[in-house]
């Protein structure tokens, strides 16, 4: 029997087989692609569910309302509790001070519940193997997730701040570089939460009650609607290395008390530090998490 | 050989086969043993996925650690909340606001057991399959809340354990709190909760109504405050808010503050809207249902 002709591509290559081209193309702009997908797909799922709309317009005027009457019910009729809050405090604006804890909490909520739940949900709805499957790397699918997620963080952010204007009357962006610099060292520590706590999802299988963990810490340590100095010294101690403490305290600072730059020192260097922590905890607990999946052949677990 | 009835051999006629019945014979004991098969599933799950029922006592901290502190950043150095007390009458603010936050419990527990259950099957592809059983699906709904509803129970159980350090004391008039005042508010949520399944039917993403009808529940009926403090907008549609009624008396009854109404007069109104929240809420679930598969969307999400 004689030999099988030359294939085209051996002809063209004087016979030798080419060495076997990867299945997806590797460099910066596969992986942008990578990315954009996911926030492409990201955004078709924000505009498939309206409702969508009532807790972007209505959660930052909702939300901390509970918090703002009990500040008023306990300022009472005299003031003298606000006397109180103003010494430890340096504001009597009792409202901003609650609202800006709470747009802070409701962030790091958001990011817990979308970023944090969103490898579980994939893996729910039966897609994650799929996603897996593509031949590119994986992280970049859940920073795509985490990128389209803080679109609409920033959105969120804007609608609080306009309706804080319109209903309480206080400009929150009326110092707005120090503004934007704590708002911008805090997103790497928050999304590096984030991934690091979808990771962390994948493990225990049940994201309510690690969200609730997370954000209750948030909640009693970094003074959502109270100032720190109230807690015990112990309590003090835990708040000041998480960095949302120091996200609350600059965004105070930057809006009640108008301070300057040389006043947020000691707020932004703890923040920028925080940041390449939390951004290296959530890389490296991403791939602990691939790698035990890997092992234990749990992607498909529900 | 052809087959020959017995009418032609002329044979006696059997007796006859009984008429096929339903598939289902509804009676007390099946709907109950429906709500137990529900349940039994939902505790099995909360074993199975344990952290939120582990987390339980942090969640618990959670609430009441920062309004401990709130209370205590409108305070004076002896730890008074002066103002609260000018506006109340009452010192107790600690206390006040987690009777409010009881309630709140709950209402989180009955609506999304019921309303947020229901996405979950739809997610999960198990609604239909669950549709076609011969249960009546409003048991359906109830059965899903119960295991939340036991959960927010054993919740409140270790509150009152957790808050007895605080001083907090709910020794008033507890029983007739319970049977006269909260009794009626569940029923009322669950009046509500229908509702919120019927709008799960039609929206399909229920989550978002789900939180914040709660919030401003919370908010409105005065979880951490007396209601009286709100803007007078906000207080006329706290006023039309039957559980605005319920958190007063049952503060009232638990600490002796003064209510909104005499007592007489508040039960009336939370037994007759409880009533009236439950037939509005069957009656917006049953025809939301029906356009539901009528649309065919049922299992849809």
């Amino acid at each position: 029997m004689s030999p099988a002709p030359p294939t085209q591509v051996e002809k063209r290559s004087h016979g030798a087989l080419p060495s076997p081209a990867p299945i997806g193309q590797q460099g910066l702009r596969a992986e942008l692609r990578v990315i954009l997908a996911a926030v492409r797909k990201e955004w078709i799922h924000f505009v498939r569910y309206p409702t969508w709309a009532i807790s972007f317009l209505l959660w930052p005027i909702v939300f901390p309302l509970g918090s703002i009457f009990a500040a008023w019910a306990l300022s009472g009729p005299d003031g003298s509790g606000l006397a109180h809050f103003a010494a430890r405090t340096g504001t009597t604006d009792s409202a901003a001070y609650v609202v800006i804890g709470n747009a802070i909490w409701m962030w790091v909520n958001m990011v817990l519940w979308n970023v944090g739940t969103y490898l579980r949900a994939e893996q729910m709805r039966g897609t994650l193997e799929s996603s897996w499957l593509a031949p590119t790397r994986r992280f970049y699918i859940l920073l795509g997730s985490s990128l389209a997620q803080a679109l609409s963080s920033l959105l969120f952010l804007v609608v609080t701040a306009i309706e804080v204007r319109l209903v309480f009357g206080t400009r929150l962006w009326q110092n707005p570089l120090p503004l934007m610099a704590v708002l911008l060292l805090s997103i790497p520590c928050i999304y590096g939460l984030g991934i690091a706590f979808a990771s962390l999802v994948m493990r225990f299988k049940e994201a309510g009650g690690l969200v609730n963990a997370v954000r209750g810490i948030v909640m009693i340590f970094v003074g959502v609607s109270h100032p720190i100095t109230v807690l015990p010294q112990w309590m003090q101690g835990v708040s000041k290395v998480i960095p949302f403490t120091y996200t609350i305290e600059g965004l105070r600072r930057a809006t009640l008390t108008r301070a300057g730059w040389d006043q947020m020192g000691d707020v932004l260097w703890p923040l920028a530090l925080s940041g390449v922590i939390l951004a290296a905890l959530g890389w490296a607990c991403f791939q602990w998490m691939e790698r035990r999946s890997f092992q234990q052949g749990g992607i498909s677990h529900y | 050989m052809p087959i020959q009835s017995h009418v032609e051999t002329g044979a006696q006629p059997r007796r006859q086969a009984p008429l096929p019945r339903s598939l289902v014979r509804p009676t007390v004991a099946s709907h109950l043993r429906v709500l137990w098969a529900i349940l039994k599933l939902d505790v099995l799950h909360l074993i199975r996925y344990p952290m939120s029922l582990a987390m339980l006592p942090f969640t618990i901290l959670t609430f009441l650690i920062p309004i401990y502190f709130t209370g205590l950043a409108f305070s004076g150095d002896d730890g008074r909340p002066d103002g609260f007390a000018a506006l109340t009458g009452t010192d107790q603010f600690f206390s006040f606001a987690v009777t409010g936050g009881i309630l709140m419990i709950y209402t989180v527990a009955v609506f999304f057991g019921i309303a947020s259950s229901l996405k979950e099957d739809m997610q999960r592809g198990t609604l239909e399959s669950n549709w076609i059983t011969p249960a009546p699906r409003l048991l359906l709904l109830i059965g899903r809340s119960l295991a939340s509803v036991v959960q927010a129970t054993l919740q409140v159980l270790l509150i009152l354990l957790a808050t007895i350090p605080f001083g907090v004391s709910f020794g008033g008039d507890l029983w007739r709190g319970l049977g006269l005042v909260f009794l009626p508010s569940l029923i009322g949520l669950y009046g509500i909760g229908f509702m919120l399944a019927g709008v799960a039917f039609l929206a399909r993403e229920v989550n978002a109504f789900l939180d914040l009808g709660q919030f401003a529940l919370n908010t409105l009926t005065g979880q951490s405050y007396p209601v009286t403090i709100l803007p007078r907008w906000l207080l006329a549609v706290s006023l039309a808010i039957p559980l605005t009624y319920g958190v007063d008396t049952l503060r009232s009854l638990l600490f002796g503050s003064r209510p909104l109404l005499p007592l007489g007069q508040s039960l009336t109104l939370l037994w007759g809207s409880a009533a009236v929240l439950v037939a509005v809420g069957l009656v917006v679930f049953i025809a939301a249902e029906r356009k539901a598969r009528m649309r065919g969307t049922i299992g849809m999400h």
